[in-house]
């Protein structure tokens, strides 16, 4: 252990020089913040909020609407539709800000390596976007459907179905601090992946002319996987899980490189 | 014309491993435009180094090159021996920084941010970390306002909660972009005080175009134009100035006499008339001093006629030096 004035020096981490601290820090803007209560309760109220209401609204009628199928495959679909937007809008300046602000130059004039700045941002939003955002919509959503006199959904398989719709924000969350990287404004940084989202059919029928198979590794395919293994317990195929983790990988990467290549 | 040559670096280079701060033709290109032309600087250990220039004379640039913010674009430089491109983390742990304009993470506190910054360098004794804390917030005299957030801070405020974070962890060199460009007179004092105080433990290289401050607390200075260096020395060396030894005698009536009788002399190798308010100054450059200061007087007085009201060895003022380097730089491209 080393000693200076009477302090024990942080041991040097290399390539991740600063992470922990950067970890803490990015950490503090939800915690300190209440950031993650806010977002926990507009998140409830947009998801489960509508949810219940869809089942309020159609409690004379179970038939029709009340069967857990058609409930997960909504609850599901209201996630894949809204969480990715809410996404985009929390994380569009998790980087771009930083350097607008100067902030990215001051941190960095301190034992701080760029991959630690990035990998921060990206491991701290991403926990919390997944805690808010999705696993705690699920414990509520079993709630909901307990308050409603519905059967819950096995939770191994509801538990396996918002790891990957998270393993789906994941993707955006990467491609969202790799756009971040590159650019000095929010606006393509919101703007490329909102267009992406949504137009993903039409990409993928388009591109179905020139590449076969594209549709598989484009991330609304998780979304589905996610419903199924949720409602089914197995998936068709795993290799849209391969294609859009062989994505989070390269974005991630980018993003380093690109970050790594700034000038403050 | 100042002698810019007897500035050289070549003299600061004999005691290589006394140096801090070493660049070897350093430069710094943006597309076209050339910020830096072959930066050879010497900083020496425990020094309080000024870095002078006009604006946009590179010395943002250098110190953003220093601190691995930007890379060069030809040369490079070392700073405690270690490279300033490869080994840039290890440059950061010796080093605090105040940014010319500095920000925060506006949704901390004065103490988070200390807390924040501290924890790069420090694992602990969390205790000790936080009696530091205090000890830096009172020397900066923001412990009243240490646990508010920072959006509503002053800029006086924001400045000395800088140099309190460039320097709550001990640094061997601390570098400061213009610390007191944007601070009142007591501002001002405050930030030299503390730079003196610190010259004890670390070597202080900071960039300013308020030379008042540099004369007062700096022991070498560089000046940086147009991204070239055109000086660098100790302080005294240049404030004696280049232009031979200069004696300055004030008359108040009768200088015309006194100065055909000075200008005869063989030792006086040149005199400019300076006419002011009924008073009027020869400025006598001369070559030998000993003859100078045994007969000047006596021969500016000589003819009975004339009043002296001021006599001595002209003094120059770093304003004087800066801005004849500058200019003479200047012509010269």
């Amino acid at each position: 252990m080393v000693y200076e004035y009477g302090f024990e020096a942080v041991k040097d981490l290399g390539w991740l020089s600063g992470l922990e601290n950067m970890l803490r820090q990015e950490n503090g803007r939800w915690w300190n913040t209440r950031k993650w209560l806010v977002q926990s309760i507009v998140w409830v109220l947009l998801l489960n909020g509508l949810h219940a209401l869809v089942l309020y609204l159609n409690n004379q009628n179970p038939a029709e609407f009340g069967s857990t199928f058609n409930s997960v495959t909504m609850f599901f679909a209201l996630m894949g539709g809204m969480t990715p937007f809410g996404l985009m809008i929390l994380t569009q300046g998790a980087i771009v800000e930083e350097k607008k602000s100067g902030t990215a130059e001051w941190v960095l004039s301190s034992p701080l390596s760029r991959e630690s700045f990035v990998l921060s941002k990206l491991i701290v939003n991403f926990l919390w976007i997944f805690g808010t955002l999705v696993l705690l919509q699920g414990v509520v959503y079993e709630l909901v459907l307990m308050a409603f006199g519905m059967g819950i959904v096995p939770v191994i398989s509801l538990t396996e179905g918002l790891v990957l719709h998270g393993f789906h924000l994941l993707y955006w969350l990467t491609l969202s601090l790799m756009l971040g990287s590159f650019f000095k404004g929010r606006g393509p940084v919101m703007g490329i992946p909102i267009l992406l989202l949504a137009f993903q059919d039409l990409i993928a029928q388009l591109g179905a002319l020139y590449i076969p198979g594209i549709e598989l590794v484009l991330p609304k395919r998780i979304e589905e996987i996610a419903t199924q293994i949720t409602l089914e317990g197995t998936i068709n195929s795993t290799i849209p899980i391969f294609a859009i983790g062989f994505q989070i990988i390269l974005f991630t990467t980018i993003a380093i490189w690109r970050f790594k290549q700034e000038e403050f | 014309m100042f002698r810019t040559d007897c500035y050289e670096i070549g003299r600061v280079e004999r005691d290589t491993n006394n140096n801090v701060i070493e660049t070897n033709d350093l430069s710094k290109s943006f597309g076209e435009t050339v910020a830096l032309k072959s930066l050879n600087l010497r900083v020496p250990k425990n020094s309080i180094f000024g870095f002078l220039g006009p604006n946009g004379a590179g010395k943002t640039t250098t110190i953003k090159l220093l601190l691995g913010l930007i890379r060069p674009s030809d040369g490079g430089g070392t700073v405690f021996g270690h490279g300033i491109t490869k080994s840039s983390v290890e440059v950061r742990r010796r080093i605090g920084y105040l940014a010319q304009v500095p920000s925060y993470y506006t949704h901390m506190t004065a103490r988070e941010i200390l807390r924040f910054k501290t924890r790069f360098y420090y694992a602990g004794p969390r205790d000790r970390i936080e009696e530091r804390i205090e000890e830096i917030l009172e020397l900066v005299e923001l412990d009243d306002k240490a646990d508010r957030p920072i959006k509503g801070f002053s800029g006086g405020e924001r400045q000395r909660l800088g140099i309190a974070q460039a320097q709550v962890h001990h640094p061997d060199l601390l570098i400061l972009d213009e610390p007191a460009a944007n601070l009142d007179p007591m501002g001002r004092r405050d930030v030299l005080r503390i730079m003196e105080r610190l010259r004890k433990h670390a070597t202080i290289f900071y960039s300013t175009h308020i030379l008042d401050d540099v004369q007062r607390v700096s022991d070498t200075v560089a000046i940086l134009n147009h991204g070239e260096l055109v000086a660098q020395a100790p302080i005294e060396e240049l404030l004696m100035g280049s232009g031979g030894t200069v004696y300055s005698v004030t008359f108040k009536r009768g200088h015309d006499e006194a100065q055909r009788i000075i200008s005869a002399q063989n030792w006086v190798s040149g005199v400019t008339v300076v006419h002011g308010d009924n008073r009027t100054t020869l400025q006598v450059a001369v070559t030998d001093e000993e003859a100078a200061e045994d007969d000047l007087l006596n021969l500016a007085v000589c003819d009975g006629k004339t009043t002296v009201t001021e006599f001595g060895r002209r003094q120059y003022e770093l304003e004087d030096i800066f801005v004849e380097i500058v200019e003479g730089n200047n012509n010269g491209l």
